[in-house]
């Protein structure tokens, strides 16, 4: 069963382990389920969602070389199989929007031609989109990211288009049914509060004093800014969700604040605005000619003829001047500027204003004050002005201006606009109420909530906040009507009411390398000389095109957008944008960590170009490139045609083995997967000249030398040495400069080049090691208590490491790691074994005629896009014995599947078709819900109509639906011919036998007895411990070998297992569960059952007799003789000694395979020997030392004065009665290396045991090319082997050092553990079947069977029959096909049911 | 909810862990960082020296 669906799994996804406390075995967990935004218990993971999400982000799967969208699902096949959005957080632009308009979000769908969207979207947060996209202040674009690259998006310009854009959509019949709210005064943010109280359902008046609503915005804007069209689209949409407005309606003059009350409105809203106007205070004030700005704009707006004068002074710099004074333009002044006391840095109007006003020929004086105004006969002729320098800045950040002494001078003008400002005056109000106000005459209202000192009564705008924003005002309204909303509702006013410091922080913002400067676009303006001349408005607005390039600009800083596109189209209404993380309190026995790696960014190794050259990769990103569903589809994304073969190069050890990286290791796949992918790129181009460049191959694993081998076979060039730089060429080529093998400068051309970068600790490593309270090593993996013993168990009792997470390993070696902590992390969950439940369910009675019920998924777009479902389920409906047929939008949703059942109840349903996806899906869901209701599971069958349907023919819609109406009547043919099927179970023994006490057997012995069950280990010899007992010490501990394996034996019987030596094995019989072995000591025979067996039989050493001078020279002695000279002492007289690798391995001695251990224990030797004064060279074929900690002891032995000396071919020993040099052909230079030796040690390879044979047609295990025991699968099976109950582990399986022979032993714990938990073993009840009266006793099923599940038995007298062990049977088939008489048939898949289809296809 | 054993990490390595204690009967919870289970694993396009693909 996979893990998604295992019963005893709960997977926590998109989280993290935040805490833990507490020892083995009661540790508490603290887990954060990170949102996902996505409810996955209601996702059916459709994949409808990102079809219309409109933000494309890197793909990190596909390790950023192509995009995915916001909202996503890692790979098709994920598991769970659930989307998620990752959201970054709020993006500046609707951060520092003080209404939190989501301009990201409809930026984006402007993007997609969404325009209509995009307003929907833009009114949720802000009913003034045509106001806002010309006046506001746009705080958003201030804070624009894209500024950072070049200039930011014109946010307010995009706001507006689609605001002009698109028709004003009303909302369909808003139902208002909630309690009244008056809202008094109708500018943005009395409007606003309305609008989003509307929205709620709530029934608000607005009252505004004058005959018009919209505030500044109607009165006292000019129109060549907004247009009241424009203005009048914005009111119109307000209006249309059921605000209503009373003009003409003044509070404290017509109404006032208890009336309202009385009239039964339960809250109110005061926007009431700031409209006194501030003046100078300077003298000459009251001289006709002197106006106040908002004053002079109501009239000006108004009435074009509104007399003007011909110089005309506008003193101030907001908004409100500018617009002034391009008002006494339009009305005539000859000359109209504008003075202002700080300088335009400070200038708080809009800079684009200010930028037309210039255009339309007005002067701006700057750093100028007026002093005094002056006129004649009552008029005002001039006005004195100082000059003015900055000082520092003041409290509203901007430099305050200093009058300079004696600089003032006069000016002739006939009318002066003040334009300083306006405040807010409430104070007409407290006559009535006691309403609490600020120094400033505005309301004192509490900040969160904005209620006044009043309960009830709500306050926002320039009433509040004195003279300020339109957007500020807009926003004030929003946060009201959530406040009314809660005080009627008497819920917490003030709970999560503070803005979130949510802003996406600047590095999580993805800007590409590579992109592309663009201005911002500029949007057309009428031509100033024509302009100055009307009120028409300046800006003319972006086009279609326009707007779409400037919405591309954006660089989606958040992530997802949250313009809710996904929303409207989710089915099954999963997606909750509002989710917040949770956590999860755990009670657990034990920890396995098992985090991984990650990659060594290459940017660090500069001289390689990573990211500045086009075609320099990593290998994990070839990795995803040559993937058929990688971001290219399997090719080089090269960028240029290739007119020879492709040449290509990989660079090993990237990072790895590097101090200048301070990566101290090996990374121990690199090798490997350069040769793999070396094999790829010969696939895609068999050209290719492809070269690798190295340090040591490291090809030490099972297969590996022939893989290697393979690739030299096809061609790939290996040169030892790293490259020192890459250089890009004109043409693009990538020029490696290295030294050749004669220590010569030299330089080759490449299209590509692949950098194998190291595997470091995954990223978070250190702060889990924290949570845990484990330590990492100095490499910064998690640390083991010893890498050669223990190595799966961390620093602390009950917490378990394995995988990568300890160091770089391959798959094979993570997987056996895996189920090795498994076994371990089991010992601390003793009595907490999950109880097994059966119920007892009433079974239907299916002997009566079929009645079949079909059951057709839409399997949301991805069926019924392409087929017609409806038509298919009218179809089945016309079939024979089809009782019932209906369609669901996915049938394996819990709800269907529940509809399913009552199905079966209601129609008396004894047979089931579901047209759906594939059977490897959902089957056994399916199945699963017959079961529940008693149904046999086997009188199901699904018709694939979406793989093999509408995924294949979505071009052709109505053959797809007749293909799937054939598949239909094909299912329901076989469904009718099916029978119900049972499992069968078999009762197991719990006994377990290992086979062979050295150090593997041994530990795997341990394990099983710690986990509660009998173990008896049989060895052959008289003393356990294998190979390890002779060894003098292991590295790195440098314990003796002996002692490690009496403290194992002592474990071993200590906890009651029995130890067999001198004991041989002569028979074993039975399968799983039920095995007989026959063992002889002594001549004496005995015989015992056991429910599972353990190969741990080890191999054997590489005998060099006849070569080497291994007869001639007593000095000519083993490695394993080494040890032993070592423990008893025979080295006093040596000086200097020759290790010779590979002496047997790698193709020498018929060995095929590199022996794995003899690199590690050769330089572990030599540091003993080296440090005892004696000369060391090692002779060898590449240093292949990958182990943890071992690359340290490699360089150590370096620093020691050890010689490693490289050759190739035969080395010859020469001497007289003694060995005393030793010649070989270097492999490095040109000519044969003697070196003076008084000691050779042939480093022995490891061979597969003698009786490894005899053992193979035992168990029936077979053996692979280079004789070692084959497992089940070379990754994910690499313990067990083809015959179930058989497992194996270590040496026996091929050569291994000790700590991934401990590892495979507590591996294969686990499995025999998991197998004999149970008390029956099920059986798959789809087995083959004889039919004895047709079977002639050929045999020829028996020879094909892999499974050894049948023989031949003699029926009668020389008359044989095929017999089918049920418990072996895998149900695969081969028998059925092999068979000429036809006499055997596979249950489920039976002749007649397959000719049934077959017949309802052709007919 | 009974108490189990905690694997941190969903790679194939974790993956396998959770498999063989849930085999044995045990209860177990799976915590994975990233939104699905696979780890790097899932990204390799084919493994040496099989040459499986991971799918």
């Amino acid at each position: 069963m996979d893990v998604g669906r295992h019963p005893n799994i709960e997977i926590f996804a998109n989280s993290e382990v935040v805490g833990v406390e507490g020892e083995a075995p009661d540790f508490k967990v603290k887990v954060r389920r990170k949102s996902t935004f996505v409810d996955w218990d209601k996702c059916t993971g459709c994949g409808e969602c990102p079809t219309v999400c409109p933000v494309h982000v890197n793909d990190e799967f596909q390790l950023d070389l192509s995009k995915r969208e916001a909202i996503y699902r890692r790979y098709p096949q994920a598991v769970p199989n659930k989307f998620l959005i990752d959201k970054k957080g709020s993006p500046p632009c609707r951060y520092s929007c003080p209404a939190g308009v989501n301009a990201q979000g409809y930026i984006a769908l402007i993007s997609q031609g969404k325009y209509k969207e995009a307003l929907e979207l833009e009114r949720r947060d802000n009913p003034f989109p045509a106001v806002c996209g010309r006046v506001c202040t746009h705080p958003c674009e201030s804070d624009c990211k894209r500024k950072d690259v070049d200039e930011p998006l014109a946010i307010a310009q995009l706001k507006r288009f689609i605001s002009d854009r698109e028709p004003q959509l009303s909302p369909a019949n808003p139902a208002l049914d909630k309690e009244k709210v008056a809202v008094v005064g109708a500018g943005p943010a009395g409007l606003s509060a309305a609008y989003f109280l509307a929205k709620r359902g709530y029934r608000p008046t607005v009252f505004e004093a004058t005959d018009h609503p919209g505030g500044l915005l109607y009165w006292a804007i000019p129109r060549f800014r907004l247009p009241e069209a424009a203005l009048m689209r914005d009111l119109d949409h307000i209006k249309s969700w059921g605000v209503e407005v009373r003009t003409g309606a003044a509070l404290g003059k017509d109404f006032g604040i208890k009336d309202l009350f009385k009239q039964d409105y339960k809250a109110i809203f005061l926007g009431l605005g700031a409209a006194k106007e501030k003046s100078m205070g300077i003298d000459g004030e009251d001289l006709q000619g002197v106006v106040l700005c908002v004053q002079f704009l109501n009239k000006a707006v108004h009435d074009p003829q509104t007399p003007v004068g011909k110089r005309v002074a506008v003193v101030g710099g907001g908004n409100s001047a500018v617009d002034a004074v391009r008002t006494a333009v339009r009305l005539g002044a000859e000359e109209a500027f504008i003075v202002y006391r700080r300088s335009r840095q400070e200038m708080p109007a809009n800079e684009e204003e200010i930028v037309e006003a210039e255009k339309e020929g007005v002067k701006i004086h700057y750093l100028t004050n007026p002093t005094k105004i002056f006129g004649k006969d009552g008029k005002v002729t001039g006005m004195e002005c100082i000059k003015m320098k900055l000082g520092e800045p003041d409290s509203s950040g901007r430099r305050k201006p200093i009058p300079i002494e004696g600089s003032e001078f006069t000016m002739n003008i006939d009318m002066v606009i003040m334009a300083i400002g306006q405040a807010a005056d409430v104070s007409f109000l407290t006559k009535e109420e006691n309403f609490e106000l600020t120094r400033w005459g505005t309301f004192a209202v509490d900040p969160d909530t904005l209620q006044t000192s009043i309960p009830g009564i709500f306050a926002g705008g320039d009433a509040v906040t004195g003279p300020a924003t339109v957007i500020e005002a807009i926003a004030a309204g929003k946060e009201a009507a959530e406040s009314i909303d809660r005080y009627i509702r008497g819920v917490d006013p003030k709970e999560n009411r503070k803005k979130k410091d949510d802003r996406v922080r600047d590095e999580d913002i993805e800007i590409p390398d590579d992109i592309q400067i663009q201005k911002r676009t500029a949007m057309p303006m009428l031509d100033p000389e024509k302009a100055k001349k009307n009120f028409e408005e300046v800006g003319q607005g972006f086009s279609d095109e326009q707007a779409r390039k400037e919405s591309n600009r954006c660089l989606s800083c958040a992530g997802c957008s949250e313009c809710l596109e996904c929303v409207k189209v989710c089915e099954p209404n999963a997606i909750v944008h509002e989710m917040v993380d949770e956590y999860v309190d755990l009670d657990v026995g034990s920890i396995i960590v098992t985090t991984g790696v990650d990659y060594l960014d290459p940017t660090e190794a500069s001289e390689y170009g990573y990211k500045r050259f086009k075609n320099v990769y990593t290998s994990f990103e070839i990795e995803r490139i040559m993937s058929e569903d990688g971001p290219t589809a399997g090719k080089l994304p090269l960028g240029k045609e290739l007119t020879e073969p492709l040449s290509f190069a990989f660079i090993q050890c990237v990072g790895s083995r590097n101090m200048r990286h301070d990566i101290n290791y090996c990374s121990r796949i690199c090798c490997m997967n350069t040769i793999k992918d070396s094999l790829v790129l010969k696939e895609h181009y068999p050209d290719a000249n492809i070269v690798v460049f190295y340090i040591d191959i490291r090809a030490f694993g099972k297969g590996f030398e022939e893989f290697y081998n393979r690739s030299l076979e096809k061609g790939v060039k290996y040169i030892k040495g790293k490259p020192s730089k890459i250089i890009e060429d004109d043409q693009g080529s990538l020029v490696i400069h290295y030294e050749d093998e004669d220590g010569h400068s030299n330089k080759m051309l490449f299209d590509a080049v692949c950098l194998s970068s190291a595997l470091i600790p995954s990223k978070g490593c250190k702060d889990l090691a924290e949570v845990l309270g484990v330590d990492t090593d100095e490499d910064g993996f998690f640390k083991n208590t010893e890498p050669a013993i223990m190595p799966l168990e961390s620093t602390k009792k009950g917490i378990l490491v394995c995988g990568c997470a300890t160091g770089p390993k391959d798959i094979t070696d993570s997987i056996a790691e895996a189920s090795g902590a498994a076994v371990k992390a089991a010992c601390f969950l003793e009595g907490h074994e999950l109880p097994i439940e059966k119920k007892e369910i009433e079974q239907v009675d299916v002997s009566g005629p079929p009645r079949v019920g079909v059951f057709v998924c839409h399997c949301g777009p991805n069926i019924s896009k392409v087929v017609d479902v409806k038509a298919v389920v009218e179809y089945a409906k016309t079939l024979p014995d089809v009782v019932f047929a209906e369609d669901y939008a996915f049938a394996c949703s819990e709800t269907a599947q529940h509809q399913i059942q009552e199905r079966i109840a209601e129609y008396k349903l004894n047979r089931v078709v579901v047209a759906a996806c594939t059977p490897k899906t959902h089957e056994i869901s399916f199945q699963d819900s017959l079961t529940a209701v008693g149904l046999n599971p086997y009188l199901f069958d699904i018709a694939n109509i979406r793989n093999q349907c509408s995924w294949v023919h979505q071009k052709e819609p109505e053959k797809a639906t007749e293909k799937a109406r054939e598949l239909v009547r094909m299912s329901v043919a076989r469904v009718r011919k099916l029978g119900p099927l049972f499992m069968k179970e078999l009762s197991v023994n719990r006994d377990v036998a290992i086979i062979g006490a050295g150090i593997t057997g041994l530990r795997c012995g341990i394990d099983l007895l710690q986990r509660g069950y009998k173990v008896k280990i049989i060895e052959k010899k008289e003393v356990s411990g294998g190979l390890v007992r002779h060894l003098s010490s292991i590295y790195p501990s440098f314990r003796a070998g002996k002692d490690i394996i009496e403290k194992l034996i002592k474990e071993f019987t200590g906890a009651g297992g029995e130890l067999l030596t001198s004991t041989e094995l002569v028979d074993v019989t039975g399968y799983v569960g039920n095995f007989g072995v026959k063992v002889k000591r002594d001549a004496k025979e005995s015989e015992f059952t056991v429910g599972a067996i353990v190969l741990a039989t080890g191999s054997e050493l590489y005998d060099p007799a006849g070569r080497l001078g291994r007869d001639r020279f007593p000095n000519v002695i083993t490695n394993m003789e080494l040890e032993e000279k070592i423990l008893s002492g025979g080295i006093e007289d040596v000086k200097s000694v020759a290790f010779l690798q590979c002496i047997g391995s790698r193709g020498d001695g018929n060995n095929p395979g590199c022996s794995r251990y003899c690199c590690q224990a050769a330089i572990k030797e030599a540091i003993y020997l080296k440090e005892r004064g004696i000369d060391v060279a090692i002779l060898n074929r590449g240093v292949r030392v990958y182990s943890k900690g071992a690359e340290r002891m490699y360089r150590k032995a370096r620093e020691l004065g050890v010689l490693f000396l490289p050759y190739e071919g035969e080395p010859e020993i020469s001497g007289t009665d003694k060995a005393q040099a030793v010649t070989v052909p270097s492999s490095d230079i040109d000519a044969d290396i003697t070196i003076p030796v008084d000691l050779v040690v042939l480093s022995v390879g490891m061979v597969p045991a003698a009786d490894s044979g005899h053992l193979s047609e035992v168990f029936k295990v077979p053996r692979g090319p280079d004789k070692f025991f084959l497992e089940r699968h070379s990754k994910f099976g690499p313990v067990e082997t083809t015959v179930e109950g058989v497992f194996l582990c270590g040496c026996c399986q091929f050569p291994q050092d000790i700590g991934d022979s401990i590892s495979q032993a507590s591996a294969v714990a686990s499995k025999v553990a998991a197998l004999l938990s149970r008390d029956k073993i099920t059986l798959a009840p789809i087995t083959s079947t004889v039919i004895e009266e047709y079977c002639r006793g050929c045999g020829r099923c028996a020879e094909v069977c892999e499974f050894h599940a049948i023989e031949l038995v003699e029926k009668e007298k020389g008359v044989f029959t095929a017999k089918v062990n049920e418990a072996l049977c895998k149900g695969c088939g081969t028998c059925v096909a092999a068979c000429p008489t036809g006499a055997i048939d596979l249950r489920h898949f039976r002749s007649e049911q397959i000719e049934a289809q077959l017949e309802a296809l052709f007919g | 909810m009974p108490k189990g054993a905690l694997v941190v990490g969903g790679g194939v390595a974790g993956v396998q862990s959770a498999l063989d204690l849930a085999n044995a009967g045990f209860k177990v919870f799976l915590v994975e960082r990233g939104p699905c289970l696979g780890g790097r694993t899932s990204q390799i396009h084919k493994i040496f020296t099989s040459m499986d693909c991971t799918g």
